[in-house]
């Protein structure tokens, strides 16, 4: 359904008069050369942590973010070279949710005019009983019922799940076919954390659709997805089916990660083994050449210079990295 | 017995009514562990951790209640008798505080200003002092003249953490403290937690939202729901065989990355209204096994099975 190819999103960084009388320019490469594909009906988890890159990635797929190359093929066509009535007409069919409901709604707007905004804009229907009941069922489809209960109210009297259930019914109303699902629970109390991702898997099933995950919380990738994409620095690691990844990490960024990740469970925790890894990420910015791990890698070696590939190491299992081969 | 908190309660005064943050609370840190106080948002866990320090909010009053600490009448302080308590006693790691560094003074010099100023320590032990924090805490002590954005997140945390132990606090209450770190740094700061409580017998009160923070770091666990704690006991025996179905339904409401998948138990509804609880047990219009007297009286913690619970399913 959805294939990324070596897609980049290079930023300017600031440089220095001197640099620049120099002509030296530098970039934050935020996003360097990313390949993926998603199947219809899939789930994909984009992990990683703060500054890998995964949520410019998300945004530059919808181009909420334009990229600086690569392609993104949607249903058949490329995202990329989309004019404007086009990528209109993409944004129906692909949609995002974003981390802080607190954030994504117009505290100014009713809840009717939020969820009803994406059918003005782009003039889905001709009256206004139609429109009223395509957004009372976008309510219902979120489980805020009695829908005119919800639509006279304003964000501020929600609370934060009930406001990321009517962020999810705006991304809905349109009927999209593909969400892109940008840390959509981070923000919220871990009792509502549970609802909102069952109500997501229930929608997934009853609509079809498919989804990119975006989350740093490698836990939450493993209850909500079928493959797991582990991103550092701007580039993909390792990709592969969930449990797969999660019970046998290949990459060693990956085996690093989730030796660390927190267990909610005493024992557990007591017994597991961490792996001892130098340092903190560093920044996206004048990254030295080679695997963007190798400084930190506890089983570097001097070919760890040259920049790896992401390969098919075993079915459905692709691993960046020069020690890890088929 | 390190602090000893009867029967607390905390009440702020706003606009729109009384919000009752703390509602009586009980709670006790021993020497050298580390207690985890967790809840969701709105719980009391950060009203508990304020009223402490005594550093609460002009709008708060404390209604009830006895805080003792090292046999210290800790409510009954005079203004001037607080500045030999805070630093000295006890100390407080703030959520974010990595972040409110002075971006304009070295890192070295905010903790040799907090030595000089509440300890009366000259420049020159000062700045010693701090080389040998940073040491204890895991930092190069090379780097005590550099500025807060030449360190990493994690360095900044561990500085934090330094300035917190400085005058050897017996108690330090650490809110949020690895909350917005990525999981490496999180999980080294926990283990630097740790270590301080096994090298230095300091005692941990770490307050969070977060249940395997919990998990990973605390000897016991205090559960707090609507400005009450409804389980206390030791970690292990908490997650292992949660007794208040809040606690279990928290517990289960949190993924791992190890072990079986399984399946959420979702908790119905939202958190109550602070302003407007329901009455008897705050949480049995979300409880799956709530019976007439939930909605009537409010349960008292009471001993079972070694631990702590306010739930009228333990009689």
């Amino acid at each position: 359904m959805l294939e990324v190819k070596d897609l980049r999103v290079w930023f300017p960084a600031r440089t220095s008069f001197w640099q620049s009388l120099k002509g030296v320019s530098r970039y934050v490469k935020a996003v360097d050369g990313v390949s993926f594909t998603i199947k219809r009906g899939e789930v994909l988890a984009l992990v990683g942590e703060s500054g890998s890159g995964k949520t410019t990635t998300g945004k530059a797929i919808l181009r909420l973010i334009e990229p600086t190359s690569g392609e993104v093929w949607f249903e058949g066509v490329n995202v990329l070279s989309l004019n404007k009535k086009e990528l209109k007409e993409f944004r129906r069919k692909a949609q995002i949710i974003f981390q802080d409901p607190f954030e994504s709604l117009d505290p100014r707007m009713t809840i009717y005019d939020i969820v009803a905004e994406p059918l003005k804009v782009n003039k889905v229907y001709g009256s206004a009983d139609e429109e009223y009941d395509a957004v009372a069922k976008a309510l219902e489809d979120v489980r805020l019922v009695p829908p005119e209960d919800f639509m006279t109210r304003f964000p501020h009297e929600l609370s934060g799940g009930q406001r990321q259930r009517v962020a999810i019914a705006r991304a809905l109303i349109l009927r999209p076919k593909f969400i892109v699902a940008d840390e959509p629970v981070s923000m919220l109390d871990a009792s509502i954390r549970t609802q909102i991702l069952e109500l997501m898997e229930d929608l997934r099933k009853e609509y079809g659709l498919t989804y990119l995950f975006i989350t740093h919380d490698l836990a939450q990738a493993r209850y909500t997805s079928d493959r797991i994409a582990v991103m550092y620095l701007g580039r993909i690691m390792e990709i592969g089916p969930t449990e797969e990844v999660v019970s046998n990490p290949l990459h060693p960024y990956t085996k690093v990660l989730i030796s660390h990740v927190p267990i909610p469970d005493p024992k557990l925790a007591k017994s597991r083994k961490k792996i001892d890894v130098p340092g903190e990420t560093p920044s996206p910015i004048d990254l030295p050449p080679g695997c963007r791990f190798y400084p930190r890698c506890p089983f570097a070696r001097e070919v760890c210079k040259e920049e790896p590939q992401l390969i098919e190491v075993e079915p459905g299992r692709w691993v960046s990295c020069h020690l890890v081969r088929s | 017995m390190l602090l000893k908190v009867r029967d607390l309660r905390v009440y702020y005064d706003t606009v729109a009514g009384v919000v009752k943050a703390v509602d009586g609370v009980s709670l006790s840190v021993e020497r050298g562990e580390i207690v985890g106080l967790a809840g969701e948002s709105g719980s009391g866990k950060t009203t508990m951790a304020r009223a402490i320090m005594r550093l609460l909010p002009s709008n708060a009053r404390i209604v009830s209640g006895e805080i003792v600490l090292d046999g210290v009448d800790v409510l009954s302080l005079s203004e001037s008798e607080l500045k030999d308590f805070r630093w000295k006693k006890v100390s407080m790691v703030f959520q974010g505080a990595m972040n409110a560094l002075n971006p304009v003074l070295r890192v070295g010099e905010q903790i040799a200003e907090v030595l000089v100023e509440k300890a009366g320590y000259d420049k020159r032990r000062a700045w010693s002092r701090v080389e040998e924090l940073f040491k204890l805490v895991g930092i190069d002590p090379s780097r005590t003249r550099d500025y807060p954005h030449e360190f990493s997140g994690g360095m900044r945390q561990r500085a934090v953490i330094a300035m917190a132990i400085a005058l050897n606090p017996d108690l330090v209450i650490a809110d949020e403290p690895v909350t917005a770190l990525d999981v490496v740094v999180q999980s080294k700061i926990l283990d630097l937690l740790k270590r301080l409580r096994d090298e230095l017998g300091i005692s941990v009160l770490l307050i969070t939202h977060d249940l395997s923070v919990i998990a990973e770091a605390c000897d016991r666990t205090a559960i707090m729901y609507a400005g009450r704690i409804v389980e206390y006991g030791s970690t292990e025996e908490v997650f292992e065989e949660p007794l208040h179905p809040y606690t279990r339904a928290l517990i289960s409401a949190f993924p791992s990355i190890t072990g079986e998948r399984r399946s959420f138990e979702p908790i119905k509804g939202d958190p109550p209204n602070m302003l407007n609880l329901p009455p008897g047990c705050a949480f049995h219009p979300r409880c799956p096994k709530a019976f007439d007297k939930c909605s009537k009286e409010v349960p008292e913690l009471k001993e079972v099975k070694g631990r702590l619970v306010a739930c009228h399913l333990w009689g």
